[in-house]
Formats: structure tokens, C-alpha cells, sequence
């Protein structure tokens, strides 16, 4: 296809016309395509970013479900903030269920919110991780549908880490699976198509969240104006440290704005680059660890930073990985 | 797909690991790539919709129509998001209010309080989700930045009402009193002027900064919900809604407490802000 007929039948000097050869470029754009498609999506990969994704975000979801727990009453009992049937109400046009809206006796809490708390458990120890994971996604967006109201960006963090993780091969490394299989002679396993395409989901889904969060703060006056950080700062409501010492610094403020409206906006561009991947994570770590810091919110700022993990190559991961359980392993010996 | 792997011009990761690995058949690479795209979709659609909407008026029909369809997927698995964090401004905070009465027989208030509360509450995730039920709570009273009809504006305040009296319901079960009154508090941050002005001082925690806020409906609202007295009205007519405060510059030297006859002209006051008419409508 590469040669057009007219050179094949010996005509060395005729050209090929340009419906052949936009046909030809057009082929060539596809079988490119086809190939870079299967590549992106289908190269085997292996399961290290994904196993420490594992770890960070089981962790997040037994913290948060622990928190429920021990407020289920509050939260999900009959005297709740919001009952059963205004639940069910606030319900009625959107498409969710959840069995929350079905028991609110404290013992029959109890038993789910123990069970919860044993699958988020068993998700970040890695222990029957293939179907934990699973269990954890369905069981976190369980409480997400009875617990409308008092949700933020955590929740949400929360139920898209579950649901790729729910797919991906985590288990493979630092769990309890791995170290069953260690000890009965198995192989370790290899690297794993699906864990790619569990990567590309989160990273994919991570740049239309920083896209459209960017796009949304373009609409405001204060991202625009450069005032947004002191309107964030000064909000007794969030603030966790005191930062309003800043005021003193208005440009310092205005470029502290316009560089989060930025980086949001184009990381969706700017992190698959290898030259630019790592100024953009590391902006990530600053963002969400100021966040973290700064803005009340640990739990949001930290659940970011593990979804940035995605970006991290598994041998980056390794290397790290195996570096700290030298400096474990000497100290143990020391 | 896959027999073209071997001749892809990037290099292929881990490729020791590749050589052993379970490689997917055609078929499969095929189903999860419709798969993929189509939740790639959802995931891209529904904060476009989000943004989609530009004014009251305003909604791109083709973005709504698409959203319609996907729309059970992205409830369910939450995926229904725009993404918005601290967007498109960061706005002022709200709580709530709360007052207990003795009883019946005198109208002096026994408590008064505020929620949330650092210090009642602890630790922060606690705290950070009675405020959202604070900030939800508020969103359901005022107007969306979205185009809103008049049934899903009646809708809205039917939930505003529900969530106001099982908030009270809930704190009168926990103080062990028979009524509680809930109100909305806004809580605005102070400009950079307000703070720094040697006559203003104006900390964040100060008291002019809070703000009760009214249940009540502008008087062009007050017929709203009852559809017979405003018959002309079409249904599915989106419903402009004026703004409850105005706009706080930046760092120009004003009035430390806005009111509407202190407003500069160019800022709309609910009042100056017309509703769509039946005529405008036709």
C-alpha cells in the first residue's frame, strides 16, 4: 500500500496522484494509531505504582470509614442529620441506591460498618486483594449514596481511586497475597496488561479532574483578579494555620493564584511529557501538601498526592520501594 | 490491535517481564477499547455539563441531551462531578445557627450556637463534615449557578425545608429539648483593605463579618411555586434568580457593612433584578 500501483507496474516517474496519496497518509495515520493505541492501553506493566496506590488509598478509605463508625449514629442512625427518608428524598432524581436507606437499628450499623472496616483493612494489608478491592469500591459508594450532604472532594478522591484499584492488579506487591505466595515457592508474578489499563484509567481521569477544575476557577473573578489565595487563606472556616501574614505580600498572593489556575488548567498536557512530569508533580505535592497544611483539610491534600502516584513508572516506584527496605532491612539488623 | 504490538515505535515498559506475560487476545483488546471509551466519555461529560451552562438561559442543548443518556452510569458510580474546588470563587463559608427555647412558657433562648466548631469537634474530618452539612444545607436555599426551571426551583426548596427540620430534629434528639430553631449564618472574608486599615481592623473571626440569613423569599419569588397563579409561565422556562448579596471588591475602600442603599449602582440588588416574564417567555 506504501507504493502506489502506477510505480508497481513500472512507471518510474509517475507521481502518485493526491487522492492516493492522502489515502496512503491516511492508512499510515491509522495503522500509527492502531499501534500507538495498543501500546498505550495493552504493554504489559507492572504492579508496583499500583500496589503503593493500594496501600495509601485503603488506608484513606478505613480512616474515613472509621470516622463514620464511630458517629454512626449520627451520621446513619435514626436520629441522624439527615434520616432515612430525607435520604431517600434528596434521592428521587438522580439514579443511586444504597442498603443504608433499608436499616438504621445501631446494632445492624454496627455489623456493616465493622464489615466495611474489615474489607478497607483487608484492601490495604493486600490480603484476597482481588476481591477486596472490589468489595471496597461497592461498599464506599454504599455510604457516598446514603451520606449526601456532608461529602467533599475526599469522597469523591475516595470512590475514583476504589473503583480503578477495584480493576488493577494492586495485590502483586507488598501485600499479604505476595508474601503467601513468597512463602509457598510461587513465582512472583509478571508484568500485567490490565494493570496498565487500570493506570491509564486513573491517570486519564486524574487530567479531566485538574482540567475542568481549572476551567471552573477561569470563571471566577478572584483566580482572575490574583485574589483567590487571600480569599482562601482568610477563611476562618478552613484555615488550619494561620497564613494570613501573606497579605503583606499581594504579588506573592496574585502569583500563588494565577500559578494554580495554570498548572491546573495544562496538566492535563504537561505530565506525559517526561521532561515536564516531574515540575508538575512536584507542584502537585506543593499544592495539595499546602492544602493539607494550610486549608484544614489533611485528608483531601494527602488523597491527591497518592492520586499523582499514577504518574510515577513502577520502576521509579521499585527502586524507592527496595531502597527503603534496605535502610529497614539494616537498621533490623543493627 | 496486538499484532501490530511488536512494531510500535515506543519502546514497550518492563519489557523482560513482557516476553512471559499473559498477552491479551485481539477480541479482548477490542471489548475493553469500546469499554474504555465509553467510560472515558462519561467521565469527560458530566464536568462538561457542568460547564456547559454559561448563563440561566443558557445550556448547550447537545451537551444536556448526552448527559440524559449517561446520566444513570454517572450517578451511580459518582461520577456525576464538575470538579469545582474552590470555583469558580472562594466563597464566603456558611453554618448554622441554632437556638434552644425553655419551652412554651418563655421565649428566652437557653443556648445559642454555631456548627461547626473546632473545638467541639475533633478530629478534622469530623469537623470538616458537619461543615458540609452547613454548606449543602445553604446551597439548597440559594439560587445554583446553573439554569433552573420553575419545578426544579420548587424541588429545591422542598429539600431546603426537609433538611432545616431533620437538622432540627436531630439537635433537639440530641440536646434532649422538644424544639430547636435552625437558621443560616454566612461567614464572608474579610478584603485586604478591611483587614489591614488601621480603622476597619477587621480580623477574620470578627463579629461584623458574620451575617443571619433570611428564609425569606424576594417578593418576585413569593408566587413561584404555585403554578396557577402564574399560568403563562412556561414550564420548562429557565428562572433567573437574583443574587442574595452583592459583590465584594477586592481592595477598594468601602463600606464595612454593605447595605442596599450604600451599593453602588452598578452592583444589582435583588430587587433591581427583573424575573423573565410571561411575555418574554412566549
Amino acid at each position: 500500500m506504501k507504493n502506489s500501483k502506477a510505480t508497481k507496474a513500472g512507471s518510474v516517474d509517475s507521481e502518485p496522484s493526491l487522492f492516493q496519496a492522502a489515502t496512503d497518509a491516511a492508512y499510515r495515520w491509522c495503522v500509527d494509531f492502531g499501534s500507538d493505541w495498543d501500546n498505550f492501553w495493552f504493554a504489559p506493566r507492572k504492579a508496583s505504582t499500583l500496589a503503593l496506590m493500594r496501600i495509601c488509598a485503603g488506608w484513606m478509605l478505613f480512616y474515613t470509614h472509621f470516622i463514620w463508625t464511630i458517629n454512626a449514629s449520627e451520621f446513619l442512625g435514626p436520629h441522624a442529620w439527615i434520616t432515612r427518608d430525607v435520604s431517600q428524598k434528596m434521592a428521587e432524581q438522580v439514579w443511586v441506591w444504597t442498603y443504608f436507606w433499608y436499616f438504621d437499628h445501631p446494632l445492624a450499623l454496627l455489623a456493616a460498618n465493622l464489615v466495611a472496616l474489615f474489607i478497607f483493612a483487608a484492601m490495604t494489608v493486600g490480603w484476597k486483594t482481588r476481591y477486596v478491592t472490589v468489595a471496597a469500591w461497592l461498599i464506599s459508594l454504599m455510604y457516598i449514596h446514603r451520606l449526601q450532604g456532608s461529602l467533599f472532594g475526599l469522597d469523591q478522591m475516595n470512590v475514583f481511586l476504589a473503583m480503578y484499584l477495584a480493576f488493577a492488579p494492586c495485590g502483586d506487591r507488598w501485600s499479604v497475597d505476595a508474601w503467601l505466595r513468597n512463602r509457598r515457592g510461587q513465582p512472583a508474578p509478571l508484568a500485567k496488561t490490565s494493570a496498565t489499563v487500570a493506570t491509564r484509567l486513573l491517570q486519564i481521569h486524574l487530567c479531566v479532574i485538574y482540567l475542568f477544575g481549572g476551567i471552573s476557577k477561569l470563571q471566577g473573578t478572584m483566580w482572575r483578579d490574583g485574589s483567590a489565595v487571600w480569599f482562601a487563606i482568610s477563611n476562618l472556616e478552613y484555615q488550619s494555620l494561620n497564613m494570613t501574614w501573606l497579605v503583606y505580600f499581594p504579588w506573592l498572593i496574585a502569583a500563588l493564584s494565577h500559578a494554580t489556575v495554570f498548572w491546573e488548567t495544562f496538566y492535563c498536557a504537561l505530565v506525559w511529557p517526561a521532561r515536564t512530569r516531574p515540575f508538575v508533580l512536584a507542584i502537585a505535592v506543593c499544592v495539595h501538601g499546602g492544602i493539607a497544611l494550610f486549608l484544614g483539610m489533611p485528608t483531601f491534600g494527602f488523597i491527591m498526592i497518592v492520586a499523582n502516584m499514577a504518574f510515577l513508572s513502577p520502576s521509579f516506584v521499585d527502586a524507592v520501594g527496595n531502597r527503603v527496605a534496605g535502610l529497614m532491612g539494616r537498621k533490623a539488623a543493627a | 490491535l496486538s499484532k501490530r504490538t511488536a512494531h510500535t515505535k515506543q519502546p514497550v515498559q518492563d519489557l523482560p517481564e513482557r516476553a512471559a506475560s499473559r498477552l491479551w487476545k485481539p477480541w479482548q483488546k477490542w471489548v475493553v477499547s469500546v469499554l474504555v471509551a465509553a467510560h472515558l466519555f462519561v467521565v469527560f461529560w458530566s464536568p462538561l455539563a457542568f460547564n456547559s451552562r454559561p448563563s440561566p438561559e443558557e445550556a448547550s442543548p447537545l451537551v444536556m441531551t448526552l448527559m440524559g443518556i449517561v446520566e444513570p452510569y454517572a450517578d451511580f458510580f459518582y461520577l456525576n462531578q464538575g470538579y469545582a474546588f474552590f470555583a469558580p470563587d472562594p466563597g464566603p463559608s456558611h453554618l448554622i445557627q441554632y437556638t434552644v427555647d425553655k419551652g412554651a412558657s418563655t421565649e428566652t433562648p437557653i443556648v445559642e450556637r454555631r456548627f461547626p466548631g473546632l473545638h467541639r469537634q475533633f478530629p478534622r474530618l469530623y469537623y470538616h463534615r458537619h461543615f458540609m452539612l452547613a454548606e449543602w444545607w445553604n446551597a439548597g436555599f440559594e439560587p445554583p449557578p446553573v439554569a433552573e426551571t420553575p419545578q426544579q426551583f420548587v424541588r429545591r426548596r422542598e429539600l431546603y425545608e426537609l433538611l432545616k427540620e431533620s437538622y432540627a430534629r436531630h439537635l433537639a434528639h440530641e440536646l434532649g429539648v422538644d424544639s430547636v430553631t435552625v437558621e443560616r449564618l454566612r461567614h464572608r472574608q474579610p478584603s485586604p483593605y478591611e483587614f489591614l486599615d488601621n480603622e476597619i481592623r477587621m480580623g477574620i473571626d470578627d463579629e461584623r463579618l458574620f451575617e443571619v440569613l433570611s428564609d425569606d423569599l424576594p417578593p418576585q419569588l413569593e408566587n413561584l411555586p404555585n403554578e396557577s397563579a402564574n399560568p403563562e409561565r412556561r414550564q420548562d422556562s429557565p428562572l433567573l434568580l437574583p443574587p442574595l448579596g452583592p459583590v465584594i471588591p477586592y481592595d477598594v475602600p468601602r463600606e464595612v457593612v454593605p447595605t442596599p442603599g450604600t451599593l453602588p449602582e452598578s452592583v444589582p440588588t435583588p430587587e433591581s433584578v427583573p424575573l423573565p416574564s410571561a411575555e418574554s417567555d412566549s
